[in-house]
């Protein structure tokens, strides 16, 4: 490993560590993680019930676990760019030897792993006692799980360019919360895509969402090495043009800060 | 006992004349903010209109029922959100100690630190609130009035849960964040169709998360109104709410200075 990745590495291993002895952060978003998972386990039970399909529940609590393991997972990246760039505190930051960004990133997917893994672990144990048996095979498991895990990494860096937009906004909150909303619905991550208009899915499919989120998340019930094929592309080509948009919005900001000093 | 209550009056009027003008100083902003609200509540509306659209109804419930919960619920939120939204950084203030602040003015600690945080998006949800009562089919002025006064029972509730999650932080550090969750999981709970909890689930639903008292009282008392049903929803919400300013005030005695100097 050269000097400089080794230098990520640190700032990821002590956001990991941070993120794991804060127990109250973990233990809340696993609470909530559960409480979803029961509620969205009645809904379907009861729809289940109605229309006579029983395990109809399996399919779409493993589907929502692994949903919202990616978006759950994910921390307030965005939060924390955005007060830098309105504070000025990265002014501080950016004359060091390492990127501002990659540092924020870094720290970023630190407590993302610490969360996907303690939300995977805890949730697939929950999502097994609510259903008793998954739609997928237990040997695909290992391979949905790390698929997961990356659209998870790209959803955080994702929403760690949605904090650049500070640059252009006073407060991000609300747009990240679109942007969330957004991928609840062009991603599927509640209910699959499948159950939407045929118009719908069409547009889905030319936005980041779709392939992010529910390409990948797809494969808990259509577990393909098509379909993982597919999703591992598409992903690349998206975080493709996200890493263009961060390095033009990155550049400006460093412009704007060479010029107020942050 | 008049003269005081005209006295909070005249100072919640101006404390929120305060939130309108900050949030208002860049005016774009606000708009785009209160904009991207409504495309947020409507996109989480389109998800369970496609639901509906494929399995007709759920347990007795349809979608106007579902329009009826997304009214009441959108409106209870905007109440809590733009008028006392402090008592979400209620942890925050424990936490550093700024709550000095709020102890030492003349007026009502509780008061104070509930209306001390307003967020202006939150327009956008009574812009979907009251959309989402005309979608419903169940329009009527009867039914006009008692939406209003069940959302703001709603809202009653939405507070007082709120409160008494944020009160953890008198007993336990860094509680911001778990508390953010307790309060998502009982949105969650509350943005169900109520017909799904039946049984136990439904007592779970009406007590220790009481998202009961935001969906399943209001929503029957539009539908087909009955005095027992909004007497279960006064009790609730004004129970709910004199638990939690008790679960305050007990915190408030186990807490200690953060020694912090300033003035409010």
């Amino acid at each position: 490993m050269t000097d400089a990745w080794r230098k990520y590495a640190a700032f990821f291993m002590i956001s990991f560590k941070q993120s794991w002895l804060n127990k109250g952060n973990l233990s809340g978003g696993l609470l909530f993680l559960i409480i979803l998972l029961f509620t969205y386990n009645r809904l379907w039970e009861v729809i289940g019930l109605e229309q006579d399909q029983i395990g109809l529940n399996a399919t779409f609590v493993w589907y929502l676990l692994f949903a919202e393991m990616i978006i759950l997972s994910a921390p307030r990246s965005e939060r924390i760019l955005a007060d830098d760039v309105k504070s000025g505190t990265m002014a501080y930051y950016i004359n060091k030897p390492v990127s501002f960004f990659l540092m924020r990133y870094a720290e970023a997917l630190g407590a993302m792993t610490v969360s996907y893994l303690s939300m995977g672990t805890l949730g697939s144990l929950a999502a097994l006692l609510l259903t008793e048996k998954p739609p997928f095979l237990w040997w695909q498991y290992p391979f949905i799980f790390i698929a997961c895990g990356i659209s998870s990494a790209i959803n955080t860096l994702l929403y760690t360019a949605i904090g650049l937009s500070a640059l252009w906004l006073e407060n991000i909150r609300t747009l990240s919360m679109a942007v969330q909303r957004l991928a609840f619905i062009f991603g599927g991550a509640i209910f699959p895509l499948t159950i939407y208009p045929e118009w719908f899915v069409d547009i889905a499919q030319w936005t980041p969402f779709y392939a992010v989120y529910y390409l990948t998340i797809r494969l808990v019930y259509d577990f393909s090495w098509q379909n993982l094929g597919e999703a591992c592309l598409l992903n690349f080509l998206w975080t493709s043009g996200i890493v263009a948009f961060i390095a033009y919005a990155y550049r400006k900001l460093n412009r704007r800060v060479n010029v107020y000093g942050g | 006992m008049g003269a005081k209550f005209v006295s909070f009056c005249r100072l919640f009027l101006l404390i929120q004349k305060n939130h309108a003008k900050t949030a208002f100083l860049s005016k774009s902003d606000a708009f785009v903010n209160v904009l991207m609200m409504v495309v947020n509540n409507f996109s989480f509306i389109f998800m369970w209109w496609v639901i509906f659209e494929n399995k007709g109804s759920i347990n007795g419930w349809s979608f106007g029922e579902m329009a009826l919960l997304f009214a009441v619920m959108n409106n209870a939120f905007a109440f809590f959100a733009l008028f006392a939204r402090g008592s979400q950084t209620l942890p925050e203030y424990i936490g550093n100690g700024s709550l000095d602040n709020f102890l030492t003015t003349p007026r009502n600690t509780l008061f104070m630190i509930s209306v001390s945080e307003s967020t202006v998006a939150n327009w956008g949800d009574f812009i979907t609130g009251f959309a989402m009562f005309f979608l419903s089919g169940y329009v009527s002025w009867n039914s006009f009035l008692l939406m209003l006064l069940s959302s703001f029972c709603a809202a009653i509730v939405t507070y007082a849960f709120r409160l008494m999650v944020s009160c953890l932080a008198f007993w336990a550090e860094d509680t911001q964040r778990l508390g953010d969750n307790i309060f998502m999981a009982f949105l969650t709970f509350a943005g169900q169709p109520a017909s799904i909890f039946t049984g136990w689930y439904k007592i779970l639903f009406l007590t220790v998360i009481p998202s009961g008292f935001i969906s399943l009282y209001p929503v029957e008392i539009i539908k087909n109104f009955s005095w027992s049903a909004l007497g279960w929803l006064l009790l609730g919400s004004f129970g709910f709410l004199f638990l939690s300013i008790k679960v305050f005030k007990f915190g408030l005695r186990r807490y200690t200075s953060g020694n912090r100097f300033g003035i409010r």
